[in-house]
């Protein structure tokens, strides 16, 4: 990229490199870069300006867009460590856990109604709680494989979370 | 207050001149700045909203009011809802018009009087139209536009939309979604933390659900639905079908059907401030419409728009509970019936002040004016989204996605690639748009070729594509193999979408019919680029000339410059643009350093800003 902007997506948004971040620092800043690089700042210059403009504003959309999800976040963090998590093909091989998805998944089938999902929602809310401390605690000891386990397991646990929001949905609605 | 400003005799910056389109399915608006306000524009005849109806006979095209006049007369040679074709190929087509066989870039083309004509050529009529209104009030020539488009609207009928513009002579500074300029021209970024806000656009034949996050003048749209072929059209249908049914008519014709098209949406629209309203079906018979009867007709359309909503709002992981404002946009939601049930689904009171038919090209304006530069002072940042993923195909018909959809654009994302075969030389690279995980669910893009590829072992090639969006939603792709280094990259046309030559042939056979000289539009266009390059240069040097490196960089673009204001003053179109590329070349380190500048002071500023509040 020929603008001066920090690859490292911590340093462009001026956060420390840490899974928890300053959300109001994260959004503030990404509307100052923004305000400067966003191409309609140069709807009405040169067209160099605006291939300029558009490659920033994309790395910084890039940024934000991984900065703002703590999945995508602690992804990021791995990678910068050389740690690659694919989403498609990579996936917990724990047979235990494995076990325990099954039921968690034959659990959201079954729910009926509304007050039953806000309690699987809790449920889900706990044991997703506890895994992320355990990212942290493996993170921080530099155990970047243990945590990228930990965050496999995590995957299950949004695809879970982004079911039971359907579930949830069709339970007000019909 | 603010102190009015006043500038120095002969010191004052002429404003430029801005409009901002609103190209609907069934009518069009042009919107300005007067006096601070936007205004939308009337035609000849007084009226504002001019129907996006083109007809074509022995002269030039007409447009508007009097096409829709005539149509019923010569259906063949009328074009209405043309907005649905775009971007459209000769299968996606729904028209009551004869397609003209053998179109080589498969865009279909339409047969009429006037010789084939494409959907994007039809547009650039209604464009041109309202391009007229707009040079009229401000006296001269345009410096730029914004058009609205469908938020739901894909990289093929944006495309489409910017090519129309382009052939109407109308220098677009960007497109935006109609949903946004409707929230910019109920001026909600104007006030405190807003928060999320729905947009409920129901037009004439399209209908979107914006989902948008607006704090501190700044708009986030956080989703985007709808349904490009859902609006006040397919009502008319309902209620056509509705009168066949009670008149028990059976063959009817084009004529018949047209007269009664336009009667159901006159009694429609009266059904807003009455009760009941009646429908000439001719024959001496008369129907009368009550209000009920249409609520009852209009529930399933209500009910589609509904299903949109609670997706968009899923997408933007929020509940209807978290909604602060909804806005109304589009002449159907006049109808007292979705106001009330709009309002019973979102649990509170919806915008309706503004005029539903004119919000958005008023919003359209306003943007314009910010664009080309007449209010700096303006803090108007728009932040969109694709609407649609992005991606390519791979090995048994199944798509991989490249961009999400609802992604902030501008964007850019690459991905790497392999090869199947052993020996495999070439790549075919098809572009796809759309959700599911099919090719042949989804919307078709582009293909092309990465030929050249050295033998490998498969999977040992590297091929990395990349993709980029800009901010109008309009993508490249680029495809290289990083071993060897051959890479391959086009500009995506969409299948359907009009080739560079071919509107360059529209282009000439336009300015034939108006009888304007080819080569002096050209020399003109070049002119006012030269004049704009040379004057943003003036402007740069003034307030950043220190940072110039030396004195030879300075001296470099002075002798660009005086070699490109010469070449203006002569007459040759392609001596100014070779002129341009050469200034433009020489200032390239200048403009990337004063970038960088800009960017590094914006990052310090913010530090300060927050040592000052910790005081």
């Amino acid at each position: 990229m020929p603008l001066e902007l920090p690859q490292n997506y911590f340093e462009l948004f001026q956060l420390p490199c840490a899974l928890e971040v300053d959300e109001r620092q994260l959004i503030e800043q990404y509307r100052v870069l923004q305000r400067e690089l966003h191409p309609d700042r140069f709807a009405a210059a040169g067209s160099q300006e605006k291939r300029l403009a558009a490659q920033a504003a994309a790395h910084v959309n890039q940024a934000y867009r991984t900065l703002n999800d703590r999945h995508e976040r602690a992804t990021y963090l791995l990678q910068l460590q050389e740690v690659v998590v694919d989403d498609e093909k990579d996936t917990s091989t724990e047979v235990e856990f494995l076990m325990q998805q099954m039921e968690l998944r034959e659990g959201l089938e079954e729910l009926d109604g509304l007050p039953e999902a806000e309690a699987f929602g809790v449920r889900l809310e706990r044991e997703a709680g506890a895994l992320w401390e355990d990212f942290g605690v493996c993170y921080a000891g530099g155990r970047w494989l243990d945590a990228r386990e930990v965050l496999l397991k995590l995957r299950f646990y949004r695809r879970l979370q982004q079911q039971l929001q359907v579930r949830r949905e069709q339970f007000s609605t019909g | 207050m603010a102190l009015l400003q006043i500038s120095e005799p002969g010191q004052a910056q002429p404003k430029r001149r801005a409009c901002g389109i609103d190209l609907g399915t069934t009518h069009s608006l042009v919107a300005v700045m007067r006096d601070g306000r936007a205004v939308t524009l009337p035609g000849a005849e007084g009226r504002h909203r001019l129907p996006s109806v083109v007809h074509y006979g022995d002269g030039p095209a007409t447009v508007g009011w009097a096409a829709a006049q005539g149509a019923a007369g010569d259906p063949g040679n009328t074009f209405f809802s043309i907005k649905r074709s775009m971007g459209r190929g000769t299968g996606d087509i729904d028209e009551a018009h004869d397609l003209v066989e053998d179109s080589t870039s498969g865009v279909p083309r339409f047969r009429t009087a006037a010789g084939p004509k494409t959907a994007v050529e039809i547009s650039a009529d209604i464009l041109a139209a309202l391009r007229a209104r707009a040079e009229e009030e401000l006296g001269g020539e345009l410096d730029g536009a914004v058009i609205t488009v469908p938020a739901y609207f894909d990289e093929a009928q944006r495309q489409a939309t910017k090519d129309a513009a382009r052939l109407a002579g109308l220098p677009v500074l960007r497109l935006i979604n109609e949903p946004t300029a409707a929230s910019i021209a109920y001026g909600l970024d104007q006030e405190d933390d807003r928060g999320l806000i729905a947009v409920f656009d129901l037009g004439g034949g399209t209908f979107d659900i914006s989902i948008l996050h607006l704090s501190r003048g700044v708009f986030e749209v956080r989703a985007t639905g709808g349904d490009t072929e859902l609006g006040g059209d397919d009502l008319d249908r309902i209620l056509l079908d509705w009168v066949k049914e009670e008149c028990g008519a059976e063959e009817v014709d084009r004529v018949w059907t047209r007269t009664i098209l336009q009667a159901v949406r006159q009694a429609r629209e009266a059904l807003s401030e009455q009760d009941s309203a009646q429908i000439d079906c001719g024959g001496g018979k008369v129907l009368a419409l009550t209000r009920e009867e249409l609520e009852q007709r209009s529930a399933p359309l209500l009910e589609q728009t509904l299903r949109c909503c609670r997706r968009a709002l899923s997408d933007a992981g929020v509940a209807t509970a978290d909604i602060q404002e909804v806005v109304m946009v589009g002449g159907v939601t006049r109808m007292p019936y979705l106001r009330r049930e709009v309002s019973r689904f979102f649990s509170r009171a919806v915008h309706t002040g503004i005029d539903p038919d004119r919000v958005v090209a008023l919003g359209a304006a306003i943007q314009a004016d910010v664009l080309v530069g007449n209010a700096q002072d303006q803090d108007l940042l728009l932040l969109d989204v694709i609407p649609l993923s992005l991606g390519i195909e791979i090995m048994g018909g199944l798509v991989e996605r490249v961009i999400e959809r609802n992604t902030t654009i501008p964007a850019h994302h690459a991905q790497e690639f392999t090869t199947f075969k052993d020996g495999q030389t070439a790549l075919a690279v098809h572009v796809v748009q759309g959700e599911r995980e099919l090719v042949s669910d989804c919307r078709s893009l582009a293909r092309f070729e990465l030929r050249g590829i050295p033998p490998m072992t498969a999977g040992a090639a590297r091929i990395r594509v990349e993709f980029q969006v800009d901010a109008d939603g309009l993508l490249t792709v680029e495809a290289a193999e990083t071993v060897s280094g051959v890479r391959a990259g086009v500009s995506v046309k969409p299948s359907y979408g009009l080739e560079e030559p071919e509107i360059e042939q529209m282009l000439r056979d336009s300015i034939e019919h108006a009888q304007e000289d080819v080569a002096s539009r050209a020399l003109n266009e070049q002119r006012v680029e030269a004049d704009r390059v040379v004057q943003a240069l003036r402007d740069a040097l003034e307030t950043d000339g220190h940072i110039l490196s030396d004195d030879a960089e300075r001296s470099g673009i002075e002798t660009a410059t005086r070699a490109l204001i010469q070449a203006r003053d002569e007459t040759d179109a392609d001596a100014i643009r070779a002129g341009i590329k050469a200034l433009e070349d020489a200032c390239a380190p200048f403009v990337e350093r004063r970038m960088n500048r800009s960017i590094q002071q914006a990052m310090q500023g913010r530090r300060l800003e927050e040592f000052q509040e910790q005081d």
